[in-house]
């Protein structure tokens, strides 16, 4: 663990340079992109295998055919939640409103997902419901699902639970 | 690299131990060369300030947000600064068991017991070297922060259950909701809420303000600070128009800063606390002037399992089953080999050393031990793997390899014991829980023992106002407070089971209060 000095000046330089040239490097965030066109966003660097279907009008139902969830090529866990959701068609502007995007509340969350129905979704988990969190963290649904990034296990910051996130 | 490696071991070593050991020396140059504020390295302050608070507190456990609650109902506004994702730090993980000395709970029960006997206890354990008016003051605020919990928060409790941790005479422990700090920790969050105040979470605190006029002023941190990346975040000025309140907790999870202060505590171990208990804090704390005091006694919990990761659940079973109301064995010998009520660093000490000679340890309790638990945990500690059950006293000793005969002898005379009332070779330091019975009521439960890293007794050497006090001039540091596991000399040398949530709420209510009664400046 380290933690800010003055020895950590280059370092924190280089660090910063780094993230610069991941953002250059960053997918696009089209609020115009068709739920299925990949290349919309991802443009310089293509996403799919060669020989991958044409995704290009695809529901999110359409690629459960193949990858069907708990199967080996399930999805759960390895596409950054927002695709989920934009496939879909639930866009950009739901979440964040037109214009300038607005930060989402769990408000918004529940307003889809029902907390209760979800709760009762995973009571079977074992070996803990991640949504009965003795330490209430079920109020904060950013702690594990992203949209942006994948998404994490939030519990396994001290427990070893296998869960994986969608 | 190196040179922050020399750079962390001075102040390591001028900071703590070192200040510690050559008190003497290191004070009386100090007390001659006093001027108000004479620290080490005092910062310019910051040409703008990005936001003004009157009171800004650091952490977000127990003793942040009872100090944050009480400045704010004092008329304050309130800064609660907290790094990670989440609120809540250590306290929202913990075990949820809080030492009252007098509780109506214990009167229910029958169960007689005074502050006195709970700071004797206290000092006892902590091999005098807790500074006895703190202990006097917790005590015997301990009943007021327990009222607190009632008429403040809004808590109920559930009667008729007490714990009996280790180095306590009698069973004073209060079991939270939930069995989980988070039981205490979210009802604070909500009162806090109700008063317009919520933690301001991804917040890391990187400097302390101190003026050339010796007080506080304010504090620099990183906004949007992901941890663990040192450099994440946005760095930004907030002032402090009253004071500073320091309750940024332990750093059992720091190796490097632990090593410093006690080089046994190597990598190798794991520890119970949340990833974020590290010392930045206490470095920072140290650089202003503060005075780091005890920082080497660190607090290596016996009850752990190496059957899940952290604190998880076995403590509970190792301690409010077994501990209680069974055994702890060597499972090479089949016999016991230290009181099972001992204090924390007895226990621990004992099963590192059989350890370390290749020896194992376990908890054992039979049927009318587990039933004394929580409802609900042994289903999650026996569906995790982490306690076993056995229908035989020959199944156990052969799933453990421990010599039948020499297991079954030990129970006997233990069972024996405890129907005679004879209180030799029985848990003979500590009044017995009265509901002790022979442990012979199969099925029999069994937990591994790994001693696990687990609290700092020490850090920042502060008086019964809360006020942090100045390495060089023994007085308060103007404008800064401290409470909690981030300040040290309350539980001296070994801390008693849940005498940390009585410390860091009646400190950090103390610390609030204190505050927001600050003159404000500029
Ligand atoms: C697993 C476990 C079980 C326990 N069980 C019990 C029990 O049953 N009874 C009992 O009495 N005690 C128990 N303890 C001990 C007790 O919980 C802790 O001592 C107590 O929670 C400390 O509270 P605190 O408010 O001082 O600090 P914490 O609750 O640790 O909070 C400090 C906060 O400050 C934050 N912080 C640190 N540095 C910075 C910074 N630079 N900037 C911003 N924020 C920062 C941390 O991230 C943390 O959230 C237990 C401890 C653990 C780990």
């Amino acid at each position: 663990m380290k933690f800010p000095s003055i020895a950590n000046k280059l370092v924190s330089l280089a660090c910063a340079l780094m993230v610069g040239a991941c953002l250059l490097a960053a997918p696009k965030r089209l609020a115009t992109a068709k739920p299925g066109q990949c290349k919309a966003c991802h443009s310089d660097k293509p996403v799919l295998p060669k020989d991958h279907t044409d995704t290009k009008g695809l529901s999110l139902a359409d690629c459960q055919g193949c990858h069907e969830k708990g199967s080996k090529t399930s999805l759960v866990g390895k596409l950054p939640l927002m695709h989920a959701h934009q496939m879909k068609g639930v866009t950009c502007t739901q979440c964040h409103g037109k214009g300038k995007p607005e930060a989402v509340d769990k408000a918004k969350c529940v307003s889809c997902h029902e907390q209760k129905a979800l709760t009762e979704k995973t009571s079977k988990l074992k070996p803990q419901n991640p949504h009965e969190s003795p330490h209430g963290y079920q109020e904060d649904c950013n702690l594990c699902h992203h949209q942006h990034t994948k998404s994490e296990n939030f519990c396994a910051t001290c427990h070893a639970f296998d869960f994986s996130t969608p | 690299m190196s040179e922050k490696k020399t750079g962390l071991t001075r102040r390591g070593f001028l900071g703590t131990s070192g200040a510690a050991i050559l008190g003497g020396a290191v004070l009386s140059q100090g007390v001659l060369n006093a001027a108000p504020g004479k620290a080490t390295d005092q910062d310019a302050l910051p040409r703008k300030w990005d936001e003004t608070f009157d009171v800004v507190v650091v952490g977000s456990g127990f003793a942040a947000l009872a100090a944050a609650i009480e400045a704010k109902k004092a008329g304050s506004s309130v800064a609660v600064l907290e790094k990670m994702k989440t609120a809540g730090g250590n306290s929202i993980i913990n075990g949820g068991i809080f030492a009252v000395a007098g509780s109506p709970l214990q009167a229910k029960m029958g169960i007689k017991d005074s502050p006195e006997l709970m700071a004797q206890d206290m000092i006892k354990a902590g091999l005098g070297l807790n500074h006895p008016d703190l202990v006097k003051l917790i005590c015997e605020k301990s009943v007021e922060a327990f009222d607190w919990t009632v008429n403040e928060l809004g808590m109920k409790f559930q009667e008729g259950e007490m714990v009996q941790e280790g180095g306590h005479t009698v069973q004073r422990s209060i079991k939270l909701p939930n069995s989980s700090g988070a039981g205490l920790v979210l009802p604070e969050l909500a009162k806090l809420k109700s008063l317009g105040v919520e933690p301001r979470t991804q917040t890391l605190v990187t400097k302390i303000y101190r003026d050339k006029d010796g007080r506080v002023k304010g504090v620099q941190v990183r906004e949007g600070y992901a941890f663990p990346k040192a450099d994440s975040g946005k760095v930004k000025n907030i002032k402090a128009r009253r004071a500073v309140v320091l309750a940024h907790g332990g750093f059992s999870q720091d190796v490097a800063y632990r090593m410093i202060q006690d080089p046994k505590l190597t990598a190798k171990f794991e520890s119970t606390n949340q990833p974020g208990a590290t010392s930045e804090m206490w470095r920072e704390a140290s650089r202003i002037g503060c005075n780091l005091i005890q920082g080497d006694w660190i607090q290596v919990g016996p009850w752990a399992s190496p059957d899940e990761k952290g604190f998880g659940l076995a403590p509970h079973f190792a301690q409010e089953a077994a501990a209680m109301y069974g055994l702890w064995l060597n499972a090479k010998t089949g016999k016991r080999f230290v009181d099972e009520l001992a204090n924390r660093k007895v226990r621990a000490d004992a099963i590192m050393m059989l350890m370390n000679k290749g020896e194992n340890c376990i908890a054992f309790a039979d049927s009318y031990g587990v039933s004394r638990l929580t409802k609900g945990i042994m289903d999650k500690l026996i569906q995790r793997g982490v306690v076993k059950k056995y229908d035989t006293l020959e199944d156990v000793a052969s799933a453990y390899s421990m010599p039948l005969d020499a297991f079954k002898e030990t129970i006997a005379k233990y069972n024996k014991n405890i129907r005679e009332g004879v209180r030799d070779d029985v848990k003979n330091s500590v009044t017995l829980p009265k509901e002790v019975k022979p442990v012979e009521t199969a099925p029999y439960y069994v937990s591994r023992l790994l001693p696990k890293v687990h609290h700092c007794m020490g850090g920042i050497y502060t008086n019964t106002a809360a006020q942090a006090m100045d390495v060089s001039t023994d007085k308060p540091i103007p404008s800064l407070y401290a409470a909690g596991e981030s300040t040290g000399g309350v539980h001296g040398a070994v801390r008693l089971g849940s005498c940390a949530i009585t410390d860091c709420i009646v400190m950090g209510r103390v610390a609030g209060q204190n505050a927001a009664k600050e003159k404000p400046w500029g």
